[in-house]
């Protein structure tokens, strides 16, 4: 099992939410639990990979503040996905990733 | 075929052939809000004045024999996520109140140009994040089956009030079952389209990828007249698109193909729900169908629950940052600008909801992105070409909406993981972009409704109508049982 350990101000920061103390301290269990069993649903883990220097996950890409490859979802079979790659303002593209 | 009594079809025919007045029957609908829905709490605005003056035109013009639209005087509750110009649109959350959307939704313009009479504004979960109803700031609606249980969410308002009979029908939204599950809590058939059938623009958009609008009726046959006036390409909305895929077999010669999965039935647990689809499926079987058993194929069912929660989450955390107490809705004054948004962020949005941006924001954070995001992302692809590869050898999956009926106000509100495992069985049509249905088939021994989906392929929406009402026809879930439980008090 992969036990998730978040920084929740981190993302409340990111998010710009403001909760009471009290919230945090639940939201961090909350969530550590909600993601260690999605992790057990064997998906989404993926192999580990580079950290950063705080030892999380990948480390940053350099050069923009907002990732600038655009992730769309990828099916090339279907010509309503693929539209979508080719027009990265279409409704389908999916939010940037936030550094 | 002759219309059911009550239902949409017949409302409207009625309506048409001047043996009843559009006054009347909006009359009728107000006088049971009025009395209902002080307790079941279905609505969260009612425009009674609005109302009364579209009937009071419909008949005018009816009387003048103008033609009219195939939804004429229907009474029609809208889920409160969907903008109608000049109204209050919260989407069930204190960081919307008070706020009128500049213009109609695209459902609604098409609605009202069908003649459709619209009622007012159904609750949900705040911003339709939950499976109970339960997470709107506005408070929960009761069930009318049981007013002590939810009515499933997040469209428990709008299942709930076509549930009592306070709306003909009503308009829900569905990101991962929202309209499936309170169709199926509700005793109600509730119809998700295939992704871009119908035009999202007017939606308050929860996760973009996911959100479909769809109709919750009395009878698959009025889900299918409302499908018909939604559904169709919007140049606002890039996303629609024409897809039809050829009817299900069933209707000539050769014999219809129900694929039947174990994740769908054989592992919901032993009860009265597993029994009913059980049923069902049987009853389909001798009515000259044909069973093909998919257990030798993988729809990553166990995976799909967290896949939707990952690209949901992360869809919400962006859609939601537009909501920062500047340009909708109230504001809770901080020391600076930041301080603002945060403030009020913070302290009007509802606890699930907050949960789910950090969740999201964590999801697409760097660091986590490529793990979390884009893993299930490739995911989502292998669920959908599982799904094809199903649908290469059925035309169409019968099984459960929900492992069990609904369950009581309260039971899982403090405990969100098992709020979420309820959406088991209706995540993985949307993660797909399926068209998928809930029908009625049958009360449990405490009097519950419990419901079956029928998944189609992408594009197939009029095959899965044609099954859900070849179910409906073997079940025989009494139309109007549900209405007279409602109008109990």
């Amino acid at each position: 099992m992969t036990r998730i350990d978040l920084d929740v101000s981190r993302y409340l920061r990111l998010a710009r939410l403001s909760l009471p103390p009290e919230r945090v301290e639940s939201l961090r269990d909350e969530l550590g639990r909600i993601l260690e069993r999605f992790a057990e649903l064997r998906h989404v883990e993926a192999a580990p990979s580079a950290r950063d220097d705080a030892g999380r996950g990948d480390a940053p890409r350099p050069l923009s503040k907002m990732r600038d490859d655009l992730v769309v979802a990828r099916d090339p079979t279907n010509p309503l996905l693929d539209r979508t790659r080719r027009d990265p303002g279409g409704a389908l593209a999916v939010p940037r990733v936030i550094e | 075929m002759t219309p059911r009594e009550g239902s949409a079809r017949a409302i409207r025919d009625a309506h048409a052939a001047r043996t009843k007045r559009v006054l009347d029957t909006v009359e009728a609908s107000l006088e049971a809000i009025a009395a209902h829905d002080s307790r079941l709490r279905c609505f969260l605005s009612v425009d009674s004045a609005g109302a009364r003056a579209h009937a009071a035109r419909l008949d005018e013009a009816l009387d003048r024999g103008e033609p009219v639209g195939p939804l004429v005087g229907v009474p029609i509750a809208l889920k409160d996520n969907l903008c109608v110009a000049g109204g209050v649109t919260t989407a069930g959350s204190r960081i919307l109140e008070g706020w009128c959307a500049p213009y109609d939704a695209t459902v609604v313009s098409k609605l009202r140009a069908a003649g459709a009479v619209i009622l007012g504004k159904t609750n949900l979960d705040e911003f339709a994040m939950g499976s109970s109803c339960e997470n709107s700031a506005f408070g929960p609606t009761r069930n009318p089956w049981d007013e002590s249980r939810v009515p499933g969410g997040s469209s428990g308002g709008s299942a709930a009030a076509v549930a009592a009979g306070l709306a003909t029908v009503a308009l829900g939204s569905d990101t991962g079952g929202s309209i499936r599950q309170p169709a199926a809590f509700s005793g109600v058939v509730g119809f998700k389209p295939t992704y871009g059938r119908v035009s999202r623009r007017g939606l308050i958009a929860f996760a973009s990828s996911l959100d479909q609008i769809g109709p919750l009726c009395g009878s698959v046959d009025d889900a299918r007249l409302v499908d018909s006036v939604i559904a169709g390409i919007d140049p606002r909305d890039p996303t629609t698109r024409e897809e039809v895929s050829p009817r299900p077999r069933g209707r000539d010669d050769s014999p219809l193909r129900i694929g039947v999965h174990p994740d769908y039935v054989r592992s919901l647990p032993e009860g009265p729900t597993r029994a009913a689809i059980e049923r069902t499926i049987d009853a389909l079987i001798d009515s000259g169908a044909v069973r093909v058993d998919l257990s030798d194929l993988d729809l990553l069912t166990a995976d799909a629950l967290s896949i939707y929660y990952v690209i949901a989450t992360a869809e919400a955390s962006s859609n939601l940052s537009r909501f920062d107490g500047l340009r909708y809705g109230p504001r809770v004054t901080g020391a600076d600008l930041a301080d603002t948004y945060a403030m009020t962020r913070g302290s009007l949005f509802g606890e699930e909801v907050a949960r789910r941006i950090v969740l999201g924001t964590f999801a697409l954070s760097a660091g986590y992105a490529d793990e979390w995001y884009r893993g299930a992302c490739d995911r989502r692809l292998a669920l959908r070409a599982a799904y094809r590869r199903a649908f290469d050898r059925v035309d169409v999956l019968v099984g459960g909406v929900t492992p069990e009926p609904a369950f009581p106000i309260g039971e899982r509100a403090k405990d969100p993981l098992s709020m979420y495992l309820s959406d088991t069985l209706t995540v993985p049509a949307s993660l797909a972009g399926l068209p998928a249905c809930s029908v009625p088939v049958a009360l449990d021994p405490a009097g519950l409704p419990i419901g079956v989906q029928v998944i189609g392929a992408r594009g197939a929406d009029d095959g899965v109508l044609d099954v859900a009402e070849a179910i409906e026809a073997v079940a025989g879930f009494p139309y109007g049982a549900n209405t007279r439980r409602g109008a109990r008090s």
